[in-house]
């Protein structure tokens, strides 16, 4: 069909409405701020819920299993008669360190080779991406489990193991944003100001890749959380006793039959948490403005 | 005219897709001067600034730029030299990061050559009152300014090291008519003060003649007539300069219109490659493209119509 | 309806607001002229002037992007109030736009002789294939194109922007349009090659008896393609007439200024007049004479209201009240 006998209805504003237009005032979307608000709800959950909530580890197994709403016991207790409710508070800070330091270790390092991919010549940049690439030829769960498991359970093992599947896609990102700038009119203007590569590097394109790889990997600390939680889950994370929200479906699953919703309780954080930072992440995007002002 | 500031000599440039951009092109500018390079798209004007600039190594040939061959430096060297060859870009809406302040986009430029934190912003301020913006607008990012703005501060941020020689690539043609006069105003006003030379790329033969002491014309990679801008408006040696000048709108010329696209660039014709398009074309055109001949003082075209005057030596 | 009589294309008082949530902006402000058979006009104008506007306007192209004012008739029917089916029909049909990019009113994946054949299917002219085919090869042919059965069997990419810019003007004119809209249509292409398309519109035009309309930033164009010209600023008329007397002897002090902004031979490097400050931007016209702040001649009553556009001699009109000594007594 042709523009000129089937023009769209709605046309969109001419270039020169939208241009001239003041920038608009960027705000986040409703559900961006709920979200915002749920993720501060976590964080302030993690500082300062254990001092609140009971003890997480003390259990009493004459009161094992005992129903949510239990008057000293809002969420019930677990198998060992532990209290719910002081473990998921308790454990909100083991699941936020767990999608936190990977992905921050991911950002870093991800965006460092992201854009020196982007800034390299041809074959550095097929050096740095392919070796990437490799990475992508694993699911990422799977790989993290086995990296996991070879390096042996324990917190920090899995943080790692985490932060590897990690750097991979936010590298790619960081690439991608680099390679769209390189032939940009200012692009060219700083290569010929005589600057070095690193300030090229530092001060002209991180200050547009950064935007981008932020609102991905707010929208990544959902997943990371997710993964620790599955690695916990498998017994390639935290140890017992101590209270992380996967290692406690883990543990409540066992009673699936006996008390159903038990298990439900930290996934349902889990799925909360995660959601919240892709929300979050969907809504920093628009607060950015990802699409990149050079092209308005 | 003065002394030679930059010189290239014999430039070819084939990108790996087989076209070659630019053919054999040789180009001096002299300290102070602006040199005009006009043609329509795909002639290889931009693809030459780059090389003249150093951005872009030409495949053969080379640029010496005042004295020092660009192709034997060191980084380092060629870092230094950036401070005395600078650009101002096409594209308003692109030649300035939009993720910086007006004021950081010129201090980058400032701070590559070693100017100290203290004195870069006052050298901004300078800068921008220079080329007619106030220190307000040193803290704006680039989408809060008009298009004519965002030129002055590419302008102010290609004069920033106080160069000898600045590319101006297409710097005016996105820009309205009543804009883009204050712009060539603005830049004429800079040379005479400052002393700096221009090489201006545009496809616009108008404001080509009226901003140049000499233009180059380019077709389909090469130099095909050089001469003084006034000599070349009032005088056109080559077929294809005839045709550019009476296409040009608004001249009352009597137009010459030809027939035909540009051949592609990765496919020429054999010979001269506007022989396809040209209204004087003979079958002697089919076997090389001429070289660049005097046809009078100052004034040198390549076209076998053009009667070569014997040059001494 | 005597269509005989009545021009193929007036416009009178046409207006577009643009309306987004938050905000309504204005861009083309009261605008009327009329184009009659084989006639020309040309919108001159600067970015933001509302030209482009005013002619997609004109084809009601905007849908509830806008809120259209004032009336269009195209040969004496009346645009204002049609339904979007039967606009549809008038577009392409009685009335046809060539955009500034060719490029991007081709279809990238279909060739070129099924994309006539399809627009003279859409309007009744030919439904037959076969009959159709043929006639879309018989435009490419008048539009100058040297194979045009090749080209028909090509695909955009496969052609340069000058054959690209003709197969829309082959489209455009497939359905023998009354009124032709050009917008911007050798913006994108290379001096050359623009005088060709520039040569084609005209000789299309005194074929088919077109009202050609046609929108331009570059004073050239409008100068060699003669007819009419109405000057634009800030979404206004802000002069009208023969495009030889309006470009030779401007009344409008915009006008003067932006002909005298023109790189000419024999002005000093240096020394081209220039007028100051920027066209205003679209949604921040000034009140008063939009181009009061600009003007050279404003007087203090300028900023206090907008001139009309006025007759200053036979066929020539412009809206400064500086010009028009007495802009009461001549009032239409």
């Amino acid at each position: 069909m042709t523009a000129l006998t089937e023009p769209a209805p709605a046309a969109s504003l001419p270039d020169a409405v939208t241009a001239a237009a003041p920038a608009r005032r960027r705000r986040m979307t409703a559900s961006a701020t709920v979200a915002a608000a749920v993720v501060l709800l976590i964080v302030l959950t993690a500082l300062v819920g254990p001092l609140l909530a009971g003890d997480p580890v003390a259990g009493d197994t004459a009161h094992r299993l005992l129903p949510a709403g239990t008057p000293g016991h809002l969420l019930g207790t677990d198998g060992q008669g532990r209290d719910v409710l002081a473990r998921l508070v308790d454990g909100t800070r083991l699941s936020l360190l767990a999608g936190l330091v990977p992905v921050a270790f991911a950002a870093l390092v991800g965006t460092g080779l992201g854009v020196t991919a982007g800034l390299s010549g041809k074959w550095g940049q097929r050096l740095i991406m392919r070796t990437l690439d490799v990475f992508y030829a694993f699911p990422a769960v799977l790989l993290a489990v086995a990296i996991a498991a070879a390096l042996g359970s324990g917190l920090s093992n899995a943080i790692i193991a985490l932060a590897v599947i990690l750097v991979p896609p936010v590298a790619r990102v960081a690439e991608t944003e680099t390679r769209r700038l390189v032939d940009l009119d200012y692009m060219e203007a700083a290569r010929a100001s005589g600057a070095t590569r690193s300030a090229i590097a530092l001060r002209q394109v991180l200050p547009n890749v950064a935007p981008p790889v932020i609102v991905y990997c707010t929208a990544l600390i959902g997943l990371s959380i997710v993964y620790a939680a599955g690695l916990s889950f498998l017994g390639l994370g935290i140890s017992p006793p101590t209270p992380e929200w996967g290692l406690m479906v883990s543990e409540h699953t066992q009673y699936i039959y006996s008390a159903p919703f038990l298990a439900a309780i930290p996934a349902l954080a889990i799925l909360v948490a995660s959601v919240a930072f892709n929300v979050l992440g969907d809504g920093l995007r628009d607060l950015l403005d990802v699409r990149g002002e050079a092209r308005a | 005219m003065s002394e030679e500031l930059l010189r290239a000599e014999g430039l070819t440039k084939t990108f790996g897709n087989g076209v070659r951009a630019v053919s054999d092109v040789s180009l001096t500018v002299h300290k102070g001067e602006t040199l005009g390079v006009v043609g329509e798209s795909g002639c290889g004007k931009s693809t030459t600034g780059k090389m003249l600039l150093g951005l872009l190594s030409p495949d053969s040939g080379a640029v010496t730029f005042d004295g020092e061959p660009l192709a034997g430096l060191s980084r380092a060297r060629l870092r230094a030299l950036r401070a005395r060859l600078q650009v101002v870009p096409q594209n308003p809406q692109t030649s300035l990061n939009p993720r910086l302040r007006v004021r950081q986009s010129i201090e980058f430029n400032l701070r590559a050559h070693g100017v100290e934190r203290g004195a870069r912003r006052p050298r901004v301020l300078e800068l921008l009152e220079r080329v007619g913006l106030t220190a307000a607008q040193a803290e704006r990012f680039p989408h809060e300014l008009s298009g004519g703005q965002l030129q002055r501060v590419a302008i102010a941020r290609a004069l920033a090291t106080a160069p000898d020689l600045v590319v101006c690539d297409e710097a005016v043609s996105a820009l309205d008519k009543s804009v883009q006069a204050q712009v060539l105003n603005l830049l004429a006003d800079l040379q005479a003060e400052t002393g700096v030379a221009f090489l201006f790329i545009s496809h616009d033969l108008a404001v080509v003649e009226h901003i140049s002491d000499r233009v180059a014309v380019m077709y389909l990679g090469r130099v095909v007539e050089l001469a003084p801008a006034r000599e070349l408006w009032a005088n056109p040696r080559h077929p294809y300069t005839q045709a550019l000048l009476s296409a040009t709108p608004g001249q009352g010329r009597e137009r010459i219109v030809l027939s035909g696209d540009l051949p592609n660039p990765a496919d020429p014709p054999s010979g001269c490659g506007f022989r396809t398009r040209c209204p004087v074309a003979e079958p002697a055109c089919t076997t090389e493209w001429p070289a660049l001949a005097e046809a009078a003082p100052g004034h040198r075209a390549a076209c076998v119509h053009v009667s070569p005057v014997p040059v001494a030596g | 309806m005597n269509a005989a009589v009545a021009p193929p294309l007036a416009v009178e008082d046409l207006t577009t607001t643009f309306v987004s949530r938050h905000r309504r902006i204005e861009v083309v402000r009261g605008v009327s002229f009329t184009i009659g058979r084989g006639e020309t006009m040309m919108l001159l104008g600067e970015s933001g002037s509302g030209k482009s506007v005013t002619a997609r306007s004109i084809m009601r192209l905007y849908g509830s992007a806008a809120e259209l004012g004032g009336s269009v008739r195209l040969s004496g029917r009346e645009l204002t109030g049609l339904a979007e089916p039967q606009l549809r029909d008038v577009r392409g049909g009685q009335i046809a736009l060539v955009p500034q990019d060719p490029t991007g009113a081709l279809d990238p994946l279909r060739r070129i002789g099924a994309q006539l054949a399809e627009t003279l299917a859409v309007h009744g002219v030919e439904r037959v294939k076969t009959a159709a085919r043929r006639r879309a090869e018989e435009l490419l042919a008048m539009v100058g194109i040297p194979d045009p059965k090749r080209v028909a069997g090509s695909y955009p990419h496969e052609l340069s922007g000058g054959m690209r810019q003709r197969a829309v003007i082959a489209i455009a004119v497939s359905c023998d349009p009354q009124v032709l809209i050009a917008d911007e249509p050798t913006t994108a292409l290379d001096v050359t090659v623009q005088a060709q398309i520039l040569e084609l519109i005209a000789d299309l035009q005194q074929r088919l008896g077109m009202a050609v309309l046609m929108v331009t930033h570059d004073v050239g164009v409008a100068a060699d393609f003669g007819g009419r010209v109405g000057v634009m600023y800030a979404g206004r008329l802000v002069e009208e007439g023969p495009a030889p007397q309006v470009l030779s002897a401007p009344r409008h002090p915009y006008t003067a200024g932006l002909l005298e902004s023109l790189p000419t031979p024999g002005v000093a490097r240096g020394a081209l007049h220039s007028i100051v400050g920027a066209p205003p931007a679209v949604g921040a016209f000034p009140d008063g004479c939009a181009f009061a702040p600009r003007c050279p001649r404003a007087r203090p009553s300028c900023t206090q209201a907008d001139p009309p556009l006025t007759p200053v001699a036979e066929g020539r009109s412009a809206a400064c009240p500086v010009v028009n000594p007495e802009p009461a007594s001549v009032v239409a």
